[in-house]
């Protein structure tokens, strides 16, 4: 048997003895993804941020423009006036630029006086539509529904109240506005709405990956710590190898958290009362990004290993960097509610990369040439780690 | 045989060898002693290739270090102080593991594992998780690693720390059997009495230095006026004024003494009424050479 396949031997060998390790990388997403999906089945969120948006109105009846006036004012959103067509909107959603449009189509006014008199609408109701990104999770899409739909209500009931003519027996139902909501997927049919697990996989499956420092770091101190590196290298195993042997096995082992945390998606969260995990469309592009994410956690994790003295150090010093990333790059907190400074720094942790590059598969249903960019930046980020864990091992091991 | 000129190494300005000059005879069991911080690890990891010195010559059977280490290593095994061997693989996944990654065939693999559980007396543990042995099976272990690729230079550093006397004789036993097998020894020990026991060559180093480097035969034998007398009780400040010796010891030691020298000591402690528990003429150990040599001051 040559060194090399030797050495890959006993990093499995390792690797499925170190129950407390394994039980981290895989049930420890596990757990995160069911109960992030729970939590955020039903919940309303807190929007005080800003959130970006399109107004393109190209109604101008004088509710449509009272209309466009309240949305201006209300807190919490930014609205963009825009007067292009639908399909450039619908590309600027898809690619996330902005979260949601409200479109208010030609006839809109005409339509709800017509309702307002007659206290039930037309033959041909024309309604609001609210076109959303598809990274927006449910309780914003509810927020925007629910505030559109109460300045249009209130629009609608001072109108009644002002015009004394209304007749008295009116149903009130009337009031309660027509809006159509639909998310935008790029090229992909727009009837798929993401769901709290479609977000919460890609998420915490990258969080996840990342975690591998803890099993590398410690193995690898504790082989550094009882001399078998060291015992290693007087038989003319090169550093290099060594390391890049430790690659291999972690690199599995993010495979298979990848398609065990798909299947809870699919099969597990379902059974709990969650939606199910819809697949994406190109496994081929799911592989990519997954291999691009495995290499960066792999090569920071033997940066780390490397870099600490005990295996306390690692832990926590690992640890922290995962929190830091996971919190900087939108995996705890979602990245468009966070303030736009804050959103420019997020681009600095590579778990964004990650996640933007799963989402790109999930919700955007994107091909395995749109995830290259993050996936490239994943890799350059893995081979600068472990090239620089490399030269400090192969200058430190005795 | 190993030759070493003139070795000097440094960290960060501070001297760790200075200017260390030996010879490693071929078939010998060579001990090398030194306190703590000695030098010790530093010469073995410069033996090993492991860190570079900073200047002097090191060739091992004529072979240069600096050009040659691979080929050095291919005939040469360390047995780490440490116990460098993976605890939660058992003693068959560790030895099969570094036999492999020694590059040896799946014969000469098997052949060289079942020598070496022989050797180190590990039949009825191979299959146990490792890191669940006694202490004295931990030793055992880690030597059988050391001598799987069949080296023709085995360095065994510190290999018999916290085990039972069983297995310590067990592993000096096996120790003189390699050597007797034509496997020349490097033994670095604080254990006196087991380096007297099986080197035939001994170095004593100490702050960076070789203090002496000979046959133990020579060191043990070469000052045959030393003298040793055991008290019955402290000496009296009168006396040992006298004899320029301190007051309150329980122990006379003299590096010289002449057979006229002794008598009058001997009449003057009788005088004194001290009886005397022992004498030792003529004899030395290596412990009470060792202590002449690197001194009694505590090290860090």
């Amino acid at each position: 048997m040559p060194p090399l396949a030797a050495l890959l031997k006993k990093e499995l060998l390792l690797l499925g003895k170190d129950r407390h390790g394994l039980l981290v990388l895989f049930v420890m997403p596990a757990v995160f993804i069911l109960i992030m999906s729970m939590a955020m089945q039903d919940t309303l969120g807190d929007q005080r941020t800003a959130v970006q948006a399109l107004i393109a109105s190209h109604d101008q009846g004088e509710l449509a423009n009272a209309l466009h006036e309240r949305l201006s004012e209300l807190d919490g959103f930014a609205f963009t006036a825009v007067e292009r067509d639908v399909a450039e909107i619908r590309k600027q959603l898809s690619r996330d630029e902005y979260k949601f449009a409200i479109l208010i189509p030609e006839g809109w006014t005409e339509s709800a006086e017509t309702r307002l008199r007659n206290g039930a609408p037309g033959q041909e109701e024309v309604s609001l539509e609210i076109l959303l990104a598809p990274s927006v999770q449910p309780q914003l899409k509810e927020l925007v529904a629910a505030s559109v739909g109460g300045i249009v209500s209130r629009m609608t009931a001072e109108r009644m109240v002002s015009a004394i003519g209304a007749s008295m027996d009116t149903d009130i139902a009337f009031i309660k506005p027509s809006i159509r909501q639909q998310y935008i997927y790029g090229e992909h049919s727009a009837s798929l709405i993401p769901t709290a697990v479609q977000q919460s996989v890609p998420a915490w499956l990258v969080f996840s990956m990342f975690f591998v420092v803890i099993p590398i770091s410690t193995a690898y101190i504790i082989e550094r710590q009882q001399g078998s590196l060291m015992r290693l290298r007087v038989i003319n195993i090169s550093p290099h190898l060594m390391l890049t042997t430790k690659v291999v096995p972690y690199y599995l082992v993010n495979q298979v958290q990848m398609v065990l945390m798909i299947l809870v998606g699919i099969y597990v969260v379902p059974l709990l009362g969650g939606d199910r995990l819809e697949m994406a469309d190109s496994v081929f592009g799911l592989l990519i990004i997954s291999s691009g994410t495995s290499i960066a956690a792999i090569g920071f994790a033997l940066l780390i290993s490397v870099f600490a003295r005990t295996t306390v150090q690692a832990t926590t010093l690992g640890g922290i960097s995962n929190i830091i990333f996971a919190a900087l790059g939108g995996i705890m907190v979602p990245k468009f509610i966070m303030p736009p400074a804050m959103q420019a720094v997020a681009v600095i942790s590579p778990m964004s990369w990650g996640m933007e590059g799963f989402l790109d598969i999930f919700l955007r249903h994107g091909s395995w040439k749109d995830v290259l960019p993050e996936a490239g930046g994943l890799v350059l980020f893995g081979g600068v780690s472990l090239a620089l864990a490399s030269a400090i091992f192969t200058r430190t091991i005795r | 045989m190993i030759e070493l000129n003139d070795i000097e190494k440094a960290y960060g300005g501070q001297p760790v060898l200075r200017g260390i000059s030996l010879t490693i005879p071929e078939g010998a069991v060579f001990g090398l002693l030194g306190p703590n911080g000695a030098g010790k690890t530093t010469l073995l990891s410069i033996l090993f290739g492991l860190i570079p010195m900073d200047s002097g010559t090191l060739s091992v059977k004529k072979l240069d270090l600096r050009r040659e280490l691979r080929r050095i290593r291919a005939f040469m095994g360390l047995v780490p102080q440490s116990l460098a061997f993976y605890p939660t693989l058992s003693a068959r996944e560790n030895l099969d593991f570094f036999a492999s990654a020694l590059g040896l065939s799946r014969s000469e693999r098997r052949r060289r594992i079942a020598f070496c559980v022989e050797t180190a007396g590990l039949e009825t543990w191979l299959d146990r998780r490792s890191g669940l042995y006694s202490g004295g099976l931990k030793r055992r272990l880690n030597l059988a690693i050391g001598l799987l690729g069949n080296p023709r230079i085995l360095c065994l550093d510190e290999p018999t720390i916290g085990i039972d006397p069983q297995s310590r004789s067990f592993i000096l036993e096996t120790i003189q059997w390699l050597n007797r097998e034509g496997v020349t020894v490097i033994y670095t020990s604080h254990y006196m009495e087991e380096v007297q026991q099986i080197c035939t060559d001994v170095a004593i180093i100490d702050e960076g230095r070789i203090l002496v480097n000979d046959s133990l035969d020579s060191l043990l034998h070469n000052s045959s006026n030393r003298l040793e007398i055991g008290l019955s009780r402290p000496l009296p400040e009168l006396l040992a004024s006298t004899l320029a010796l301190t007051a309150g010891d329980r122990r006379i030691r003299l590096a010289e003494a002449t057979a006229e020298e002794i008598s009058t000591l001997l009449k003057q402690l009788t005088e004194a009424r001290i009886g005397v528990e022992y004498i030792d003429y003529g004899n030395r150990n290596l412990e009470s050479l060792f202590l002449e040599l690197t001194h009694r001051t505590l090290r860090d």
